[in-house]
């Protein structure tokens, strides 16, 4: 279903991804500048797999996707894109400032913004821990700094507030919502309604791997 | 009289869920296929290496079981860390003693589990012996029989069990010493590689020789001087005092695991709980 | 470049990869230091000893290509790839960047060994009572050009391990891959190799051959293996078309597939495809080995030597045969031409009256001609008298052709 919106920075249309016997698919969506889309419904109801499809992570088997205008697919990476996965990605012996740093130049990207960013997300007292010693709230801002290094135009979240605690929870909804009235886009996956209210998202509620019903204004 | 809290006891310490969680973790398949090529190359051995004109049926199941059981120290470590450290690793064993499962118990299926596989890969070997047997006298045509012409003595058959033995019961300590994988499969065949460096210096430096003590493995090395076809990277040591050796080895190994396995932390590592 | 530096940098943070670089370290220093050996009467310099010929350098670039398959495989087991893909660098980039730490992370482990050859070499010279006053004397080195040469040897490993890592994608089945196509450099795959010589063929299209051949132009892995005399006839130029052949199957292999694997397969038809992978190589390995390895094998292994030895009709059966007939002074009816020879002729009386020794098997260079030796003791002289029998096939067994004698030595006196 598309909502038809010209100056969409993330725009999928009739997409259909297989992940072995499981299918999803075909959805369509787009999300304009600043605007909030939330993926919501069930474990096993494809919100993840849509997610890791639209970042090109996954192969679809059939629709077109286009984030910043720019074609995504398994073979074209996306561009202006942050990430925060199901899973953190660190070298996790390595420090928290020292993966980052490995980010930046993986990506030849400057390193000017690991300093603020730790600063932003609370880490600075720890960032030169071993990663393998950060708690799980602790793990999951070091996520979101690298989310954020590349000062993204769409943030794609995967289920942001698991393991969270109300502070954690609260400083999550409060970075976001201050990233969204910068401009940032955002697309989320995720069971918690509260945290999709507190966005004010748009929601879409999956099942089975499509969406149910009509999309909500 | 059933109980009326905590969990049943397990009915078949061999159950497929249970042989599925062990059997499929990191490095089953390296495991598999080495055992398998193994005991394909026990089956085609005599024919290619060894001048016999072809090779029982039988004979090729033997010898491919024979070869399994003296490789075993090249594929048996990653069955070892699956049957004795995994679930120490991914913190099942703490689920598990929560759940009302001994730690005496859980260890003792561990060490049930490994010596059952271990020997169902020695005959999955021997079945690879038969496939590389039955298509050697294929492409390479000589007398071709049921029984057991071409296999190995009953000796050498018997000691490549007796290796097996002592390979899992080596690998399965250092794995409970050492609790993670890498770090088992590192001290487990460095040393391995460690003892091949040894004897290859042995061979120009005879006098070195009381330094093949110091491995555990040189009691069942199984190149020996006195009947391999090269003395580079045999052994020097007698059976007796080889077997000697190994005596010691395992015993100092099991008082050192008996003292460190009720002290290992019994909680997933941290990229687990990540993952 | 940084980057290949600070990745390579993370990856050898690891406890496990310390672990074994130190292993790598104590088995170089094993095999390089040579205190013991007792050889050392000349003082040797330094870069002698530490450059001289040994097997110890095919551990650094085995260790090296397990190292690179261990980062290769690293990269996308703890799912940094997928974070790298987000942030804009597409598989081909990333692989790239794999390579390039591969082959730091190589030449580090190059520049390890041989400082751990120096300082091997400097335990054995201050070791066996030498100063380590350079001096041309003693072990010749390789030419200068084989530090640097081993060098880039040990980065191309690292990056063909690499390849290897980021094509399956898990450390383990990495590590063990990569040791299985570079353990052929090790020196027991070349004694193995001394009874099968086919293998040293196979040996030159695995990448660890190909490497060697590549770098020790026109020698390959049997001259640098050095135990055993064959030569394989590939060049520099094969070698590296076995090697870039290589890379460019695991190049595919790794850009082939999306960032994540998006394919889950029940458990039975992961066994099942296992189990057909096995069937498949054990099936593919007895069809081809068997009748090259079957022709290339020494006349003592031969089937029909084999097969005459357990008739008793083989060539030294024969000797033997004629030998008791001569030492009991009968004329041997059937081995011999008729009117060949006269047993009371004394040319024969060393085997009749004294000790004989027939072959053994082991010091006959064929089996048409059998070597007997005859020590014959009179009072305090012993005579040793060699016998060349010279035999030719006859049906399924041997017929004496010609016998050729002459003493070997007379010793007078007790000797022990």
């Amino acid at each position: 279903m598309d909502d038809g919106t010209d100056s969409a920075i993330v725009r999928a249309t009739g997409i259909v991804v297989e992940r072995g016997s499981f299918r999803a698919g075909p959805v369509s969506f787009s999300i304009s500048e600043g605007e909030a889309l939330a993926l919501v419904g069930p474990n096993g109801s494809g919100k993840s797999t849509l997610l890791l499809t639209t970042l090109g992570l996954l192969r679809r088997v059939a629709g077109s996707l286009e984030i910043n205008g720019r074609p995504v697919s398994h073979r074209e990476p996306p561009r202006g894109v942050g990430a925060l996965l199901s899973w953190p990605g660190f070298y996790d012996w390595l420090s928290g400032s020292r993966n980052l740093i490995l980010a930046c130049e993986g990506n030849r990207m400057a390193q000017g913004r690991i300093g603020p960013l730790l600063d932003e997300v609370g880490l600075s007292a720890a960032e030169h821990r071993p990663v393998s010693t950060y708690s799980t709230g602790m793990t999951k801002r070091l996520e979101l700094a690298r989310a954020l290094l590349f000062d993204p135009a769409v943030l794609i979240l995967d289920e942001p507030t698991s393991g969270l605690d109300d502070g954690a929870w609260e400083w999550l909804a409060d970075s976001l919502e201050a990233r969204r009235s910068d401009g940032c886009s955002l697309l989320v996956a995720t069971h918690d309604h509260e945290f999709v209210e507190r966005l004010g998202a748009r929601n879409i509620r999956m099942n089975s791997g499509k969406f149910e019903g009509d999309l909500l204004p | 009289m059933p109980q009326k809290h905590g969990v049943q006891p397990i009915e078949s310490w061999l159950a497929r869920p249970r042989l599925e969680a062990t059997l499929l973790g990191p490095g089953w398949r390296f495991s598999a296929l080495t055992v398998m090529i193994v005991g394909g190359l026990g089956g085609i051995w005599p024919v290619a290496a060894l001048g016999a004109s072809g090779s029982g049926v039988f004979a090729a199941f033997v010898n491919g079981c024979t070869a399994t059981a003296t490789a075993s120290l090249i594929w048996l470590p990653p069955i070892a860390f699956l049957c004795i450290g995994r679930d120490t690793e991914l913190g099942v064993r703490a689920i598990e003693i929560s759940l009302g499962l001994g730690p005496r118990g859980l260890q003792a299926r561990g060490w049930w589990n490994l010596y059952g596989l271990a020997f169902a890969a020695m005959l999955v070997g021997g079945f690879a012996g038969v496939v590389g047997g039955v298509v050697t006298n294929v492409s390479a045509p000589g007398r071709f029989s049921v029984g057991l012409v071409g296999s190995v003595g009953a000796a050498q058959s018997g000691a490549a069990l007796s290796a097996l033995i002592v390979v899992a019961l080596l690998c399965g300590s250092l794995v409970e010493i050492l609790g993670d994988r890498r770090s088992s499969l590192i001290a487990i065949w460095g040393t391995q590689l460690l003892t091949l460096a040894l004897l290859s210096v042995l061979y120009f430096a005879p006098t070195l020789a009381f330094a093949q003590y110091l491995s555990p493995w040189i009691g069942i090395w199984p190149l020996r001087a006195s009947s391999s076809m090269s003395p580079l990277f045999s052994s020097q040591l007698s059976y007796g005092a080889g077997g000697v050796a190994l005596a010691i080895w395992i015993v100092a190994i099991r008082i050192v695991a008996a003292i460190m396995t009720p002290r290992r932390v019994s909680l997933p590592s941290s990229k687990e709980r990540q993952e | 470049m940084i980057l290949a530096l600070r990745e390579a940098r993370a990856v050898l943070g690891r406890r496990a990869i310390r672990l074994a670089l130190v292993v790598t370290v104590l088995a170089v220093l094993i095999g390089t230091t040579r205190v013991y050996s007792g050889t050392l009467d000349l003082s040797p310099s330094l870069f002698a000893l530490a450059t001289s010929d040994d097997q110890s350098r095919y551990i650094a670039l085995i260790a090296a290509a397990m190292l690179g398959a261990e980062a290769g495989g690293l990269w996308h087991s703890t799912l940094r790839s997928s974070y790298s893909w987000v942030a804009g660098s597409s598989i081909t980039q990333q692989t790239l960047q794999r390579v390039s730490t591969g082959f730091v992370l190589g030449v580090l482990c190059g520049i390890i060994y041989w400082l751990s050859r120096v300082v091997g070499s400097v335990i054995t010279i201050i070791g066996s009572g030498h100063d380590l006053v350079l001096r041309d004397a003693g072990l010749v080195p390789i030419d200068s050009s084989a530090v640097w040469r081993l060098l880039v040897a040990c980065g191309l490993a690292a990056a063909t391990g690499a390849l290897i890592g980021t094509a399956t994608r898990r450390p383990l089945a990495a590590v063990a891959g990569s040791f299985v196509l570079f353990g052929s450099l090790l020196p027991i795959v070349g004694s193995f190799a001394a009874r099968v010589p086919a293998i040293v063929s196979i040996q030159s299209f695995a990448p660890g051959g190909a490497l060697t051949t590549l770098l020790e132009s026109n020698a390959g892995i049997s001259k640098a293996s050095g135990l055993i005399a064959l030569r394989s006839p590939r060049s520099a130029f094969g070698g590296a078309a076995v090697l870039l052949s290589w890379c460019a199957v695991l190049w595919v292999v790794s850009t082939f597939d999306t960032v994540l694997r998006s394919s889950s397969t029940s458990v039975s038809s992961r066994l099942r495809h296992t189990g057909l992978a096995g069937v498949g190589v054990i099936v593919a390995i007895a069809l081809v080995l068997p009748p090259l390895a079957r022709e290339a094998l020494p006349w003592h292994l031969q089937p029909s030597w084999l097969e005459a030895k357990s008739r008793h009709a083989s060539s030294i059966d024969v000797v033997k045969s004629f030998v008791a007939s001569v030492s009991h002074g009968r004329y041997p009816v059937g081995l011999v031409p008729p009117k060949g020879i006269d047993v009371s002729d004394p040319f024969w009386a060393p085997l009749i009256q004294g000790a004989v020794v027939i072959g053994p098997q082991r010091e006959m260079s064929s089996p048409s001609s059998v070597p007997v030796v005859a020590t014959v003791r009179t009072g305090s002289r012993h005579t040793t008298v060699g016998y060349s029998f010279d035999l030719e096939p006859q049906g399924r067994s041997w017929r004496l052709r010609k016998v050729n004698g002459a003493v070997l030595r007379v010793v007078n006196g007790h000797t022990g």
